[in-house]
């Protein structure tokens, strides 16, 4: 017996049909991509994917990439970390080489969601959905990482900076296939503070430039479409600096702007930012190599 | 439009082959065409964990799970927890022991979710049965009833 439309009636809210494709080579899944364009849905882990349908977004085709080789799996380089765009959160969070190499990457990866959302999303689905709340692009950016996408259009690879891609990414970049991430491999401290997400979140990240300075990168994740970034450079005296509100103020004026169009009002983000990045501020000193 | 499959699952150690629409939720192939009716369907959005079932060792949300995801798998659900001898495994006599279950209805997700537990190796540093089973929630509330059980089974593990 076909189970099909008709006989699906449990599910709260049902999925209009469509036609299910599963590529196991990143070409034949971007040939796909580029074929039906604008109709094709790529599902990786699938969670976001299938809450949309739950709504009612229908795209007549979906393209499964879990199996296609190459596109999961983190490589430890020398001077680069690569992680495929399909490694599901779990799979980072227990990696021993990745763990060792920036443990506080798999610490974050570990608090988000659920132990069932992290064991079936993404890492790239959580990238890719470009929902508010999602909070892989700020870790990201603020880690200086880059995205690899293959260009299924022109058939060439694509580098793309986190900033980078969330200035392009609103203006329909064509069929872009994420198919890795790649991280700097070296002495950098993490800090985070997700208290009050999903309406606020911050993550931050600080390093020595070799040149006597330290590059602080700040990330707010939650009523905008992508996350706010500020960069700073601080003297390494700095670090020492007994006065962290200013610090952190200074660095809290160089976002582009406190209003988050869906999240808490401006004046609510000028109080409390500056509280939660002198916080970061703290534990950044203190996990700085 | 919907063109059909065919799947193959190892359910609670039994192959499974089905002719399948690809919009079927796994949670729906498990209750509907199964008859599997453990498996429950409660937020429909990944959040309580009542639909929890392992694919491959792992517990995930079948609510969110296309059936043809789970193609070549080996699927455990609530029918497939208890003992071979059909008596009540090790988490499911610390829930009842410890007087956990009230409607029942969260249950099954709880007990795959502990299951799910058991099976990991490595475990991240800092993770525990506790920390993992706050993706579960109870609507009666009987979370104190499953904290005892959780330290029955701490206890019976040797790790009070
Ligand atoms: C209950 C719940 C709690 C959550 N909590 C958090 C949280 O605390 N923090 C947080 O950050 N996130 C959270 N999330 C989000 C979660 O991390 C994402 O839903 C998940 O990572 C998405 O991954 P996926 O593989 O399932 O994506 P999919 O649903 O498969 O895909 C998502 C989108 O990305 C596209 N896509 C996928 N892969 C690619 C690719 N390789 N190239 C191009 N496009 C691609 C898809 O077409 C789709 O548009 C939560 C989600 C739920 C349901
Ligand atoms: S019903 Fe699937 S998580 Fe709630
Ligand atoms: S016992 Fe009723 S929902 Fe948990």
């Amino acid at each position: 017996m076909l189970i099909d439309d008709h006989t699906i009636a449990a599910s709260r809210r049902r999925i209009a049909g469509f036609r299910l494709h599963r590529p196991v080579t990143i070409d034949e899944a971007c040939d796909l991509l580029a074929r039906f364009s604008d109709g094709a849905m790529l599902h990786a882990g699938g969670i976001d994917v299938t809450n949309r349908m739950k709504r009612g977004f229908l795209q007549p085709h979906v393209i499964a990439v879990q199996q296609v080789a190459g596109l999961s799996g983190i490589r430890l380089g020398e001077t680069e970390i690569e992680i495929g765009a399909a490694t599901r959160h779990w799979d980072i969070e227990i990696d021993p080489g990745l763990r060792h190499a920036l443990p506080t990457l798999c610490d974050y990866v570990a608090g988000l969601g659920n132990i069932r959302i992290r064991m079936q999303g993404t890492i790239g689905g959580n990238i890719m959905a470009a929902e508010p709340g999602y909070e892989m692009p700020a870790v990201l950016a603020v880690l200086d990482a880059e995205l690899v996408f293959r260009d299924c259009a022109t058939r060439t690879e694509r580098r793309l900076t986190v900033d980078q891609w969330l200035e392009i990414r609103g203006a329909n970049p064509g069929p872009l296939l994420l198919t890795s991430i790649r991280l700097p491999r070296r002495p950098i401290a993490l800090a985070w503070n997700r208290q009050l997400r999903p309406a606020l979140s911050l993550v931050a990240a600080l390093r020595h430039d070799g040149t006597g300075q330290m590059r602080g990168r700040m990330a707010v994740t939650g009523g905008s479409s992508g996350p706010l970034i500020a960069d700073i450079a601080l003297t390494a005296a700095g670090r020492e600096d007994p006065d962290l509100g200013l610090v952190a103020r200074a660095w809290v004026d160089r976002l582009p702007l406190l209003q988050l169009p869906l999240g808490p009002d401006a004046g609510y983000c000028s109080e409390v930012i500056p509280i939660l990045c002198r916080r970061l501020l703290q534990t950044l000193s203190k996990r700085l190599p | 439009m919907t063109e059909s499959l065919r799947i193959h699952i190892k359910v609670n150690g039994r192959p499974e082959s089905a002719e399948i629409a690809p919009n079927l939720m796994l949670v729906d192939f498990l209750r509907e065409h199964l008859g599997l009716q453990g498996t429950k369907l409660a937020c429909d959005q990944g959040a309580c964990g009542a639909c929890t079932v392992l694919l491959d060792g792992r517990p995930v949300t079948s609510c969110l799970t296309f059936a043809f995801a789970a193609d070549g798998a080996d699927l455990q659900t609530i029918e497939g927890a208890s003992r071979d001898n059909g008596t009540l495994s090790q988490v499911q006599n610390a829930l009842h022991d410890c007087g956990v279950p009230q409607c029942g209805f969260c249950t099954p997700g709880m007990v795959m979710m502990m299951e799910g537990f058991a099976r990991q190796d490595p475990l991240p540093p800092g993770q525990t049965l506790e920390t993992w089973m706050n993706a579960n929630l109870c609507r009666c509330s009987g979370y104190q009833g499953f904290r005892r059980a959780l330290d029955q089974l701490a206890n019976e593990a040797g790790n009070p």
